[in-house]
């Protein structure tokens, strides 16, 4: 079996640093109590890869593959329901709309997944399901219905004016390009070959890397002080020394 | 094709969206939502707030008086005082129960109130007071959205003021009497001061939240009732 190459492991080492640089720094700055699955979801993509890294010949294997991927997808989808939920909590009005979106959202991936995996498994209803099945068809309609779900709630957010935490909207602004690049990758892998999976890692890889980065920047940044109203900056700064 | 039809859609929109959510400016939009009174609004918070703040200062005034009246030896001169300053306070305390229950009603005209933080215990000196912000904590976090806190934080601030208004009314009578134990009662009054300085600056930002979310629905017309 053939295991990561050294310069792959290099390349996840390096993400993996950056996903640690983002978790202390969540912790640091106690940004943990506002979004408690995405530490998770760190933590879980940390994990798996470390893994893999250091443990190949027991973790390098279809199943093992399989699973962090389902246990990653959840845990995105629960990235993003909290995310709605934190930010739509105090308004009712944006709440009822976003739950709509939310609710539908769901139900359009369910479907295009159980219809992707119907039409995968004509005439072959007893065949096992395969990696290239499960990352060329289920997979990209899954993190299709993710992206949606993140750009719904960022959309919502537009629409109400509604303030929102600076390490969400990096959560969010985040989270959107790299699933675009990454289910393109998946497509074009299952749409042209995994011949060219060297070449569509690199792009996945190169935005992995940039989104961990701009995460942990993101972790690591103070908190913002409270919006004071001008009057009173005004009556602050007349205060002698 | 079909998905990458898909894909193609999913991203323009997305990125779109994400666009101008990223040029969007946080602290503005914060702001905003802190700040977001209409002139109509603002007139009204300020002649609310001037009248309030021109009763406690009437009232902190003759307290002032009558403590610094005792300290140079005059205590008939000084337990007037108190009584007169009870009188104000006497005069003060209805017109916030009414504020604190005007607000509470007009909350209920709102669809989306901003949120507001429970009153905190250590800001207050008075046990009782103290405990009912406790209160005010804990049922916060059983409820769910912003308007049902809001009111629980007005029915507590109005409870506060009514508990703050007779202990005072209890001590300024001690006083009076020339009760045995009147330093007690002195402290006390000290104490029931601060505290509704306290309650008052908690209900003035009461109120700047709800005239927040009035103006955040365009329900200006409510003002007038006001």
């Amino acid at each position: 079996m053939r295991y990561m190459s050294l310069s792959e492991n290099a390349v996840a080492l390096a993400g993996d640093l950056l996903i640690l640089a983002a978790v202390v720094g969540i912790l640091f700055r106690r940004r943990y109590q506002i979004c408690q699955t995405f530490v998770l979801y760190l933590g879980a993509v940390l994990v798996s890869d470390l893994l893999l890294i250091f443990w190949p010949e027991r973790f390098y294997f279809k199943l093992f593959w399989l699973m962090k991927e389902v246990l990653i997808n959840a845990l995105r989808f629960g990235v993003a329901l909290e995310l709605s939920f934190r930010t739509f909590r105090a308004f009712p009005g944006a709440r009822s709309t976003a739950r709509g979106v939310v609710l539908l959202l769901m139900a359009v991936t369910f479907v295009t997944v159980v219809a992707v995996s119907g039409d995968s498994n004509h005439g072959a209803a007893s065949a096992p399901p395969t990696v290239e099945l499960i990352a060329g068809r289920i997979e990209p309609p899954l993190l299709n219905g993710t992206i949606w779900l993140f750009a719904a709630i960022a959309a919502t957010i537009l629409w109400y004016r509604l303030p929102v935490d600076p390490f969400h909207k990096a959560i969010l602004i985040g989270f959107v390009p790299y699933l675009l690049i990454f289910t393109t990758g998946l497509n074009i892998l299952d749409s042209y070959g995994w011949d060219l999976r060297s070449s569509v890692n690199v792009v996945q890889v190169g935005a992995y890397i940039a989104l961990m980065a701009y995460w942990a920047h993101a972790a690591w940044l103070p908190i913002a002080d409270p919006v004071q109203a001008p009057e009173r900056t005004r009556a602050l700064q007349r205060q002698p020394g | 094709m079909g998905v990458f039809w898909m894909i193609g859609l999913s991203a323009l929109g997305c990125l779109v969206v994400l666009f101008l959510f990223g040029l969007r400016n946080e602290r503005a939009v914060r702001r905003d939502w802190e700040l977001l009174l209409t002139p109509r609004g603002e007139k009204l918070y300020k002649s609310i707030e001037g009248r309030v703040h021109s009763e406690m200062a009437l009232a902190e005034l003759t307290y002032d008086e009558a403590f610094s009246v005792r300290e140079l030896g005059s205590v008939d001169e000084a337990i007037h005082l108190i009584d007169v300053g009870y009188k104000v306070i006497e005069k003060f305390a209805p017109n916030m129960l009414k504020l604190l229950a005007a607000m509470a009603t007009f909350s209920r005209m709102v669809s989306a109130m901003a949120p507001v933080n429970p009153l905190r215990p250590r800001d207050f000196k008075l046990a009782q007071i103290v405990s009912l912000a406790y209160l005010n904590g804990l049922l916060h976090q059983f409820l769910v959205s912003t308007a049902e806190r809001y009111r629980l934080r007005v029915y507590i601030l109005g409870r506060s003021f009514a508990l703050g208004a007779r202990f005072l009314m209890d001590s300024t009578q001690r006083i009076v009497r020339k009760e045995p134990e009147a330093d007690r009662e002195w402290d006390q009054i000290q104490a029931i001061r601060q505290d509704f300085q306290t309650l008052t600056t908690e209900s003035l930002d009461s109120l700047k939240v709800l005239l927040t979310s009035l103006a955040a629905e365009k329900r200006e017309d409510l003002l007038k009732r006001f």
